[in-house]
């Protein structure tokens, strides 16, 4: 490592304000990018799953009835 | 394959979705590994600069964001460029995805230029022409996004957004020579195809692989994004209620020739 | 057909005085309202006014681009002519040309007095002229596109703004280069050159983006 201590390493000679904001904004930025995008997939997919369901619910149900009758 | 082949295949949803899984994979896995070693290198390994001392270890994430979210509207132009010609509706897809992460690092590296600018410059925003450039690239981008808003139907805001895109683009380079033209206080490109970099290697080495984890990141995350959309959009078409156990499961597992054929309604 | 409608274009010009009178009202209040908030007498040897009165020709063709296709396309004019002329371009291009004689050619005879109330020396007004004479033609056109895109939307006039005026900034910045380098006694040729050059780009290419947006609008009707 370049710097000495940790210290040193967030202070960075009066500089480490600026620099660690720009890297925290990126890693945001990013980490709620990623997070989106999964959000995007992850509801689609449960949607399906869900939608899935019923339809093998109601195909169970129906089929219950035949036998009723 | 033929050529003519492949291009059928790559406005197809389905096929597109089932060859996406292995490149978001490569793509995070990439992103993962190069942003952590490129990110932890150049905040803390690499020497300070002469001049500008640590406030330089800005550009490990300014310089790639500003690549990456010029990149991404590139893409977007060509995808409207693609969208508009042959009317390929997965070239909307892509807009829509490419559209939120360049516009988030399009405003990551308005702050990061910012946040640099006040310890080298002196003040946190200067009228200099790639400052202005950025911004109005940012502009451009809202611009896109609020357009698609407004729209509702699926088709139209596809061939609006195409078309607004491809303007956007072709505008790009005439408005980056005038605002250049207009004012030049910024330091020369740090990275070009044709020079080598004026940086020893221990120091754009770190960029390098910063810019190549973002690129990555992108990938990952717009091909993310657009299997989400290509999910909502064909949600009741048979081969995605396949992918769920249905009644046609086994016809659409990837594998099959007949995924493959691309032409999947 | 040419010729019908070039008649119903000067028909429009020149029946509602509206179509006129309204930008260069605007423009000339707005050039007051400055001269009130800010007094431009001699500030910076005449370049803050060049500065003014380009942003002002900016925002005053983004309120007339609004209205550029609205009336047609209220009315059903617009979805005719696109369907039934065989040159639907044509009915584009003068539309176009009708909005650029109400603001880019009136604002283009009027800047001598524009630039004077703007405290322009007299030696730039000339210049003035000529580069608002080749470079409004390409916010017009350029405008267009967008005016075409947000004509379906009841109020489009924000959207349009922010579509369109970023790609106004290379006309606003050799517009404005050109008057200053007058003034500073420099070469302005080359901007002049340039500004047309934008106008010649906008002529060949936007009829037929127009044309596509005005498509996409009909369409949503």
């Amino acid at each position: 490592m370049y710097f000495e201590s940790i210290t040193e390493l967030l202070r960075m000679d009066g500089h480490g304000g600026y620099v660690w904001a720009s890297y925290i904004a990126m890693l945001t930025i990013l980490i709620a990018n990623f997070a989106m995008a999964r959000r995007k997939v992850t509801t689609q997919l449960e949607q399906l799953r869900w939608r899935r369901q019923i339809q093998e619910q109601s195909k169970a149900d129906s089929m219950a009835g035949d036998t009723l009758e | 394959m033929g050529l003519r082949e492949y291009w059928h295949k790559l406005g197809s949803p389905r096929w597109f979705y089932q060859i996406a899984g292995g490149w978001i994979t490569g793509f995070g896995i990439g992103a993962v590994l190069l942003l952590g070693i490129g990110l932890i290198w150049g905040l803390a390994f690499a020497p300070p600069d002469y001049q500008q001392g640590h406030s330089f270890r800005i550009m490990y994430v300014h310089v790639p964001a500003a690549m990456v979210a010029q990149s991404l509207y590139l893409g977007m132009g060509v995808a409207g460029f693609v969208g508009l010609v042959w009317r390929m509706k997965l070239a909307d897809v892509a807009i829509g995805a490419a559209l939120p992460l360049g516009m988030a690092l399009t405003a990551v590296a308005l702050f990061t230029g910012s946040l640099w600018g006040k310890p080298t410059w002196g003040s946190w925003w200067e009228w200099d022409g790639r400052t202005v450039s950025t911004t109005l690239l940012l502009f451009l981008y809202i611009g896109i996004y609020a357009l698609r808003e407004a729209l509702s139907q699926t088709d139209l805001r596809a061939r609006a957004s195409a078309l607004i895109c491809l303007v956007g683009t072709i505008n790009i380079p005439i408005i980056k020579y005038s605002v250049n033209w207009w004012q030049t206080l910024h330091q020369p490109a740090s990275f070009t195809l044709t020079e080598k970099p004026a940086m020893p290697a221990e120091m754009w080495l770190p960029l390098l692989v910063t810019v190549l984890g973002l690129y990555c990141f992108a990938g990952h995350n717009v091909m993310t994004r657009m299997r989400g959309e290509i999910l909502l959009r064909e949600s009741r078409s048979n081969w995605v209620i396949g992918l769920f156990g249905g009644p046609d499961a086994t016809e659409a597992k990837p594998a099959t020739a007949q995924a493959l054929t691309g032409r999947n309604r | 057909m040419l010729k019908a409608l070039l008649q119903r274009e000067a028909l429009v010009v020149f029946r509602s005085k509206e179509g006129v009178l309204n930008p260069l009202a605007f423009l000339f209040l707005s050039v007051l309202v400055f001269g009130i908030a800010a007094p431009l007498n001699d500030r910076n040897g005449g370049e803050y006014g060049v500065g003014v009165l380009w942003v002002l020709v900016l925002l005053t063709n983004l309120l007339s681009l609004d209205a550029l296709f609205r009336r047609d396309y209220d009315s059903g004019v617009l979805e005719q002519a696109l369907l039934n002329a065989q040159t639907p371009w044509l009915f584009v291009m003068l539309r176009i040309l009708s909005q650029w004689v109400c603001t880019g050619l009136i604002m283009t005879l009027t800047s001598p007095l524009l630039g004077i109330l703007l405290g322009i020396p007299t030696n730039g007004l000339p210049v003035l002229g000529m580069a608002l004479m080749v470079g409004t033609p390409a916010i017009s056109l350029l405008g267009a596109i967008g005016a075409g895109l947000t004509v379906g939307f009841g109020r489009g006039g924000v959207l349009l703004a922010l579509l369109v005026l970023p790609l106004f900034i290379p006309v606003l910045i050799f517009g404005v280069g050109a008057v200053k380098n007058v003034l500073d006694d420099a070469n302005y040729w080359g901007q002049i050159y340039i500004l047309a050059a934008l106008s010649l780009a906008g002529l060949i290419s936007a009829p037929f983006a127009t044309l596509a947006s005005l498509k996409i609008s009909v369409a949503m009707r």
